[in-house]
């Protein structure tokens, strides 16, 4: 169709708004409540225009073209009209400065001024040269007030982490609920009370770590003013530079706008841009917003190489340093391993890899977090090329989502915000686990299995959607078919803990038609059934067509598994590597990454290269001071298998180095080959003649035989509770994210045990009260957390190996399968 | 239930009742029950079995009959004696008198304050005798609680017809060639809203009754809901057959509890007779009713507002369009309307469109029920077909203004409206006369205001109103509401200034061209009104900081007349803050200083003396040296 905009002819086609449409075409009108990934909500009453033909005027952020309709942005109305609104918006805002002749002169001379208790001018506030209403005020010029202007003397809420809230800047455009609600699906805040006294606030008036907050910081984001702000930012001056970052955390890989002040990160934000969207389209979590800084300033971090001289770690040059691991690593080499984080940079892994293969004589580089969901779904398939490959994109867009395994809210917040899209548009929702879960919320079916009944659960869906027909002829399906015929519907159902009926309503879903996708994560590894249980999700992905959605758990855990795949059949992995270290078969290893040493080894040489000070130092001979993501350039490849580029956007802290940097020069100090490289871009240029990222997987793989439910029936005996690992990334490397920001501490600390009220209450537990928790392998103490969810004879832990959560030494080797005792400590 | 057994049960019913048997019928209004009807409708009750007339007189609670005024009422049928204000000491008497012996007791009656003459029959006083009540008429022979009442006057005819003989289209076209508009306050023509609803797609819609009635002073939809809820659910259900709905909402606000029970009541009779739920009347149309209770916000009762409330979200509208008939509850089309207007489709499928057109003027159909209250006699309910002369309203039917003063003004459609001058009380009450003058019909509160009002006052007090009810979404209404009621409060304190009458007329302009929804878009009208035919008011007080009506408390001066006082002491003993000095049989004297013109000296002065003065804009009368 066809409109005009002041005169000017646009052929549209009607899913876009006016202001949208005017907005692409350098047609200014000016706005503070519309933002792009919120519904229209016509409060501001700025972005009014005229429509010729039609009575009044129209807000263009809900007005949708017709055809040949006529519409005039710009007349002495519209501008008295806005002028008069913007005003009224300025009498309940600090305007002073605003409307102040010298605003332009004052900028120069007060950069100090910003640490103020309270914000009564443009110049103290912390949004200041970046407030959306000081520019409109710019742009509609106005100049004086002619009303009493009111200070709501609201008080400034500091109660919360991560940022403050200053309503008495609020101009209630309503974003930052909007945001909370339609993309965040967390709804903790509302617009309360009404007239004059409407103020954004929680149910209760409670604090927003209290209302169910998870400090995403998308109010943050949207915020036009500054009465949202970050609190560690606040009193910075505006930005120098900024660099586009990738995220280190989790696989999603959000890009992140690192902004920086005289070399130094000042905050992180996620990337907005509307040209070339982001894999996270604007939206980031509380690790990427809110803890970059803090982790790569923080105070742990190894600035100088140290070499262990007379039993003791001295500061030394690199050189000196260099020489002594080379030295160190040459003769043990064959009989050395090399364990690396998955949160590198794919050109640092690569170029570690290659070090391990040709220095160190190994088999390639062992990922420090384990085996990851893509290595569980490889094995489960006999091997795979490439693990599947579903975009994001595709997850908003599919109309039943099964999610497994995974908390993927917290896990991987932002893969939940394109889950929560897919249920805005109409699609399903579908949640299995062994708990209460805060995304059962938006689910159109829930279902809580016995812990490690998922398998039994998933075989149940595929023989009650075999009821209903075979789907084809694809390879090994007769087999699959036979390996079902073992037990019946019901024996699999009342295995996994679940109605026959609900788990009907699940195939039924599952079978509507529609692109589905099956979500799952790093619940589901290392547990005694998981292989049952992937093998299962691939069989089921097959029988309904939906995609195989794993979620690769760390930021380069896709790039780790294609580089990790070149190893050899029976390659060592990471119990292996430690086991060998244990029994002294192992003579060196190299630790870039965070791995629980055991305390006993028969290691006769450790590099620690790493960002962090961490445990492992304490036994290392040498500690090599690694660059964190910031400070270098490099790409990751996120859960899509899409390779991101991260730009650098400070300098290494102290005599940091890249971790390809210490890997190629110690390969050329060892004598070994190939490992030579200048810069970050030669490495993804050979990387890319490698072909590496290029695999793709190319079907023909058909249906596994079934895992039906079996197996050793759980016996309570002395220890009556299964203990639960919760997966998040939330660390760097060798830190957790609590160690060094106290607002993450309080947002989530590890130390906590969650069981149900039932069991508290037969263990004589309160809440926050201190437990002892004991298992056959090992104990852990910790703080007890009494939650309605979980069901009883179940607790949970963290599952975050920093020495911090005591799930490795409780479960061993086996997460998922664990039971416990519980006891009060007196 | 089918059409067959509905006509057979009402002549089961009519058959049962000896329509010559007495009933004594006392009114159940909300304003009766302030005056405590509930215990005189006991209270005949005990007494007809005191002196065995049980089997003989029936005693009924029904509806309001509208002339609260003069509550409680009990009106003796069939004959129609009118007894108002009945105390319980009265009730041994009617009985015995009046329903044992036919006669009528003279002090019970109401005399006409013109004539003084007593009047016996409710028909024949002047307060009932101009009114039209096709939708409240019933209110005063029914028990609302009572479904088979309703159906012995005929009650569900209507549904009967539309669902027998008439397709969902012709019932719109009844409805269209009816003339009937929405009487929740925008005048929209119900059918051509019914029209457009059926027409939107979907297989899912929805019909709402809007009982959000908030307008200070307004109960017309309360008092139909708790009289004749019947007559609003018969209403509801043929729209919902007209539009293709087969779920409906009643949204009433919790603060009408008795509407509440009435209506929740209603509907559990109408399940139970199969007039609710499914193939109604054995037509094979199904549909079900359910009740919402608002939490009182004003701006519920804008209608996107109100579906939001019933998603469950916060009250706040969201700009139209999509209007609710294409998205509207949970997105799919809905039609909502307003009690009244609900009432008004039973009428007129009843009785027939062309009855229905024949009443009213030209562009407005049929009659609209006013609460009429405020400095009038005769405060209460009235019913007048569309096109009655303001003048008739308020001094035929409304008995003119208490005490005799003259009438000043009259503001209709309550805080969204306008204050309509003397100077235009022949004018006629239709949609078009009342936008002209600047006011609304809005949903029909009539509030009579006498020589002792402020305009400056009324239109604080308006947007005083506003600036708390609103729901502080959109900017204009939120704020510019609250700086107009700031320069109000000011100007009526005497800190009025030079330019605030074109401040407040640039506000006024700036909030209704941009606020959201039609709470903000008429929010300025009380402003504007006032201003258009008071301007000497706002004058006087920016001005001279003069109140002419002595009613802004802060511009009255209260002194003593010298010459006049008898030194009494009663003025000084009723001083809160002992501004008055004085002793016994000497002129008492205010200090101006202390005085916190709470009007406690005014008030005690004794008639004859009136030595206390109140002025507004003049020094108070000298000392007199003693």
């Amino acid at each position: 169709m066809n409109i005009t905009i002041d005169g000017r002819r646009f052929e549209v086609q009607g899913t876009k708004t006016v202001l949208e449409i005017a907005k692409e075409n350098g047609i200014y009108i000016p706005a503070l409540c519309s933002h792009p990934r919120l519904a229209p909500y016509a409060a501001c009453r700025l972005c009014v225009v005229e429509i010729k033909g039609r009575s009044g005027l129209h807000p263009s952020c809900n007005t949708y073209p017709e055809d040949g309709m006529a519409v005039v942005t710009d007349s002495e109305p519209l501008r008295l009209q806005r002028l008069k609104t913007l005003e009224l918006i300025l009498s309940e805002h600090p305007n002073a400065c605003l409307i102040c002749a010298e605003k332009e002169k004052c900028e120069d001379h007060k950069a100090s001024i910003r640490k103020v208790g309270e914000v009564t001018g443009c110049v103290f506030c912390p949004s200041n040269r970046r407030c959306e209403l000081q520019e409109v005020v710019g742009k509609l010029k106005l100049d004086s007030l002619p009303y009493d202007s009111v200070y709501r003397g609201l008080e400034v809420r500091r109660g919360d982490p991560f940022f403050i809230q200053d309503y008495n800047l609020c101009i209630l455009c309503g974003r930052c609920v909007r945001v909370c609600r339609e993309v965040r699906g967390a709804a903790v805040i509302s617009i309360v009370r009404r007239g004059s006294e409407a103020v954004v606030g929680t149910a209760l008036d409670r604090k927003l770590m209290d209302a169910g907050c998870q400090f995403c910081g998308a109010c943050v984001d949207v915020c036009p003013t500054g009465a949202l702000a970050e609190r560690a930012s606040r009193h910075e001056p505006p930005p120098d530079a900024v660099a586009k970052t990738v995220c280190p955390h989790c696989g999603v890989g959000c890009r992140l706008d690192v902004e920086t002040l005289q070399g130094r990160i000042v905050a992180s934000r996620p990337d907005a841009s509307l040209e070339a969207p982001a894999v996270n389209r604007g939206q980031a979590c509380v690790r990427g917003r809110f803890t970059l800084r803090d982790t790569v300033a923080s105070p742990r971090r190894l600035r100088r190489p140290m070499i262990r001289k007379d039993g003791k770690l001295v500061e030394t040059g690199w050189d000196a340093a260099l020489a002594f691991v080379a030295a160190g690593l040459k003769p043990r080499a064959g009989k050395a391993a090399l364990v690396a984080s998955s949160q590198l940079s794919l050109e640092d892994l690569f170029v570690l890899d290659l070090f391990s293969r040709s220095a160190l004589k190994a088999d390639g580089i062992v990922a420090s977090l384990g085996p990851s969901i893509l290595d569980e779904l490889s094995a489960a398939a006999g091997g795979l090329k490439a693990p599947p490959r579903a975009s994001l994109a595709d997850v908003a867009k599919a109309r039943t989502i099964l999610v497994l395994g995974e908390n993927v809210a917290v896990s991987h917040p932002v893969a939940w915000v394109e889950i929560l899209d897919a249920v805005r548009r109409g699609g399903r929702l579908l949640v299995v686990g062994p708990k209460d879960d805060p995304m059962s919320r938006h689910a159109s079916l829930s279902l809580k299995v016995r812990p490690g009944g998922e398998p039994a659960l998933l075989a149940a869906v595929s023989k009650a959607l075999l009821e209903k027909g075979a789907p084809s002829g694809l390879k090994g399906f007769d087999a699959f078919k036979r390996s079902l015929d073992g037990s019946s519907l019901a024996a699999c159902c009342e295995s996994a803990g679940v109605k026959e009926e609900d788990c009907r309503r699940l195939a039924g879903a599952l079978a509507e038609g529609g692109p589905a996708a099956l979500v799952f994560g790093q619940g589901l590894c290392g547990a005694p059934w998981t292989k049952a249980c992937v093998s299962n999700l691939w069989n089921l992905a097959l029988q309904t067509g939906a995609a195989l959605f794993p979620l690769a758990e760390e930021s380069d855990s896709f790039g780790a598994w294609l580089l990790m795949r070149r190893r050899a059949a029976g390659a060592p992995d990471l119990a292996a590597v430690l086991r060998a270290a244990a029994a002294g078969t192992l003579k060196a290893l190299y630790l870039a990454g965070p791995a629980s040493l055991p305390a006993k080894h028969g290691l006769e040489f450790l590099v620690v290269q790493d960002s962090f000070m961490n445990d492992s130092c304490q036994a290392a001979d040498a500690v090599l001071p690694a660059a964190t993501f910031a400070e270098t350039e490099g790409n990751w490849v996120n859960l899509e298998g899409r390779a991101q580029k991260s730009m650098k956007a400070i300098e290494p802290l102290g005599e940091a180095k890249p971790d390809w940097w210490i890997a190629s020069r110690l390969a050329g100090l060892m004598g070994a080959d190939g490992c030579a490289f200048e810069g970050a871009d030669r490495i993804k240029e050979r990387i890319d003649e490698e072909g590496l990222l290029a695999v793709r997987e190319e079907g023909g793989q058909g249906f596994l035989a079934a895992c039906p439910p079996g197996g050793p029936a759980d016996k309570a005996g002395e220890y009556p509770l299964v203990l639960l690992g919760e997966y998040s990334p939330d660390y760097y490397r060798t830190l957790a994210l609590c160690q060094t920001s106290p607002d993450f501490k309080v947002l989530r600390d590890p130390g906590w045990i969650k069981i149900g009220p039932e069991d508290a209450a037969g263990a004589g537990l309160q809440e926050g009260a201190t437990a002892h928790v004991e298992s056959s392998s090992g104990t852990m103490e910790a703080v007890v957390r009494i939650t309605a969810g979980m069901p009883k004879g179940v607790a949970a832990v963290s599952r975050l190996d920093h020495g911090l959560s005591g799930f490795s030494r409780l479960s061993a080797a086996a997460a998922g399968s664990a039971r416990v005792k519980i006891t009060r400590v007196n | 239930m089918d059409l067959k057994d509905l006509e057979k049960l009402r002549q089961e019913i009519v058959a049962a009742r000896d329509g010559k048997r007495p009933c004594i019928t006392v009114c159940g209004g909300t304003g009766c029950h302030a005056y405590g009807c509930l215990k005189v409708a006991q209270a005949f009750r005990d007494e007809v079995r005191r002196q065995g007339l049980q089997d003989k007189v029936d005693v009924r609670q029904t509806g309001c009959h509208g002339f609260c005024e003069r509550g409680p009422i009990v009106v003796l049928q069939p004959r129609g004696v009118f007894y108002q204000k009945i105390r319980l000491a009265d009730v041994p008497e009617v009985v015995s008198k009046t329903v044992g012996g036919g006669e009528v007791i003279d002090r019970l009656l109401y005399a006409d304050p013109a004539t003084g003459e007593k009047i016996a029959r409710e028909e024949d006083v002047p307060f009932y005798k101009k009114q039209h009540r096709l939708l409240l008429g019933s209110n005063g022979f029914i028990d609302p609680t009572s479904i088979d009442d309703y159906i012995a006057l005929g009650g569900y005819r209507a549904l009967a017809k539309a669902l027998s003989g008439m397709s969902p289209d012709d019932v719109i076209a009844e409805a269209t060639a009816s003339g009937l508009r929405g009487r929740g306050g925008a005048g929209f023509p119900t059918g051509k809203k019914w029209a457009i609803c059926r027409r939107s797609p979907g297989e899912t819609k929805y019909v709402i009754c809007n009982a959000d009635e908030g307008d200070p002073g307004a109960y017309m939809d309360r008092s139909l809901l708790e009289g004749n809820p019947h007559s609003v659910i018969e209403g509801m259900i043929i729209g919902a057959y007209a539009i293709g709905a087969r779920q409906g909402f009643v949204y009433v606000r919790n603060e009408y509890p008795l509407a509440v029970e009435n209506v929740t009541a209603a509907v559990k009779d109408c399940r139970q007779r199969g007039l609710l739920g499914k193939s109604i009347l054995g037509s094979g149309f199904d549909f079900d009713l359910s009740i919402f209770r608002g939490a009182g916000a004003f701006v519920s009762g804008e209608e996107t507002s109100l579906m939001a409330s019933i998603e469950g979200r916060r009250a706040s509208p969201r700009q139209k369009p999509p209007f609710p008939a294409l998205a509207g509850l949970w997105g799919k089309p809905t039609n909502i309307n307003n009690v009244e207007t609900w009432a008004n489709v039973t009428w007129i499928l009843r009785n027939g469109a062309k009855a229905y057109a024949a009443i009213g003027t030209q562009d407005s159909k049929g009659t609209k029920i006013f609460a009429l209250v405020g400095k009038i006699n005769n405060t209460g309910l009235v019913e007048v077909p569309m096109g009655m002369k303001l003048r008739e309203i308020i001094f035929d039917i409304g008995g003119g203004i208490k005490g005799g003063k003259p009438f000043k003004a009259v503001q209709t459609g309550g805080p969204s409206g306008g204050c309509i001058p003397a100077g235009m009380l022949d004018l006629p009450i239709d949609y078009a006369s009342l936008a002209q003058a600047g006011s609304m019909m809005g949903s029909g509160g009539m509030i009579v205001m006498d020589e002792d009002t402020c305009m400056v006052d009324v239109a604080r007090y308006f947007l005083h109103f506003t600036q708390e009810e609103s729901c502080g979404k959109c900017v204009p209404c939120r704020v510019g509401t609250r700086q107009m009621a700031g320069i109000l409060a000011r100007i009526t304190r005497g800190q009025g200034e030079e330019g605030d009458l074109e401040k407040l007329e640039t506000l006024a302009k700036t909030v209704k061209a941009g606020s959201l929804c039609g709470l903000g878009q008429t929010a300025p009208n009380p402003v504007l009104t006032t201003i258009r035919h008071f301007r000497h008011e706002y004058d006087a007080h920016i001005r001279e900081k003069r109140c002419p009506a002595l009613a802004c408390k802060e511009l009255l001066t209260f002194g003593i007349d010298q010459k006049k006082c008898i030194g009494c002491l009663l003025c000084l003993k009723a001083c809160p803050v002992k501004a008055v000095s004085g002793t016994l049989k000497k002129p008492h004297d205010i200090d101006q200083a202390v005085c916190i013109k709470c009007g406690a000296c005014f008030e005690v002065c004794p008639a004859k003396v009136r030595a206390v003065t109140k002025t507004s804009g003049a020094p108070a009368p000298e000392k007199v040296p003693q």
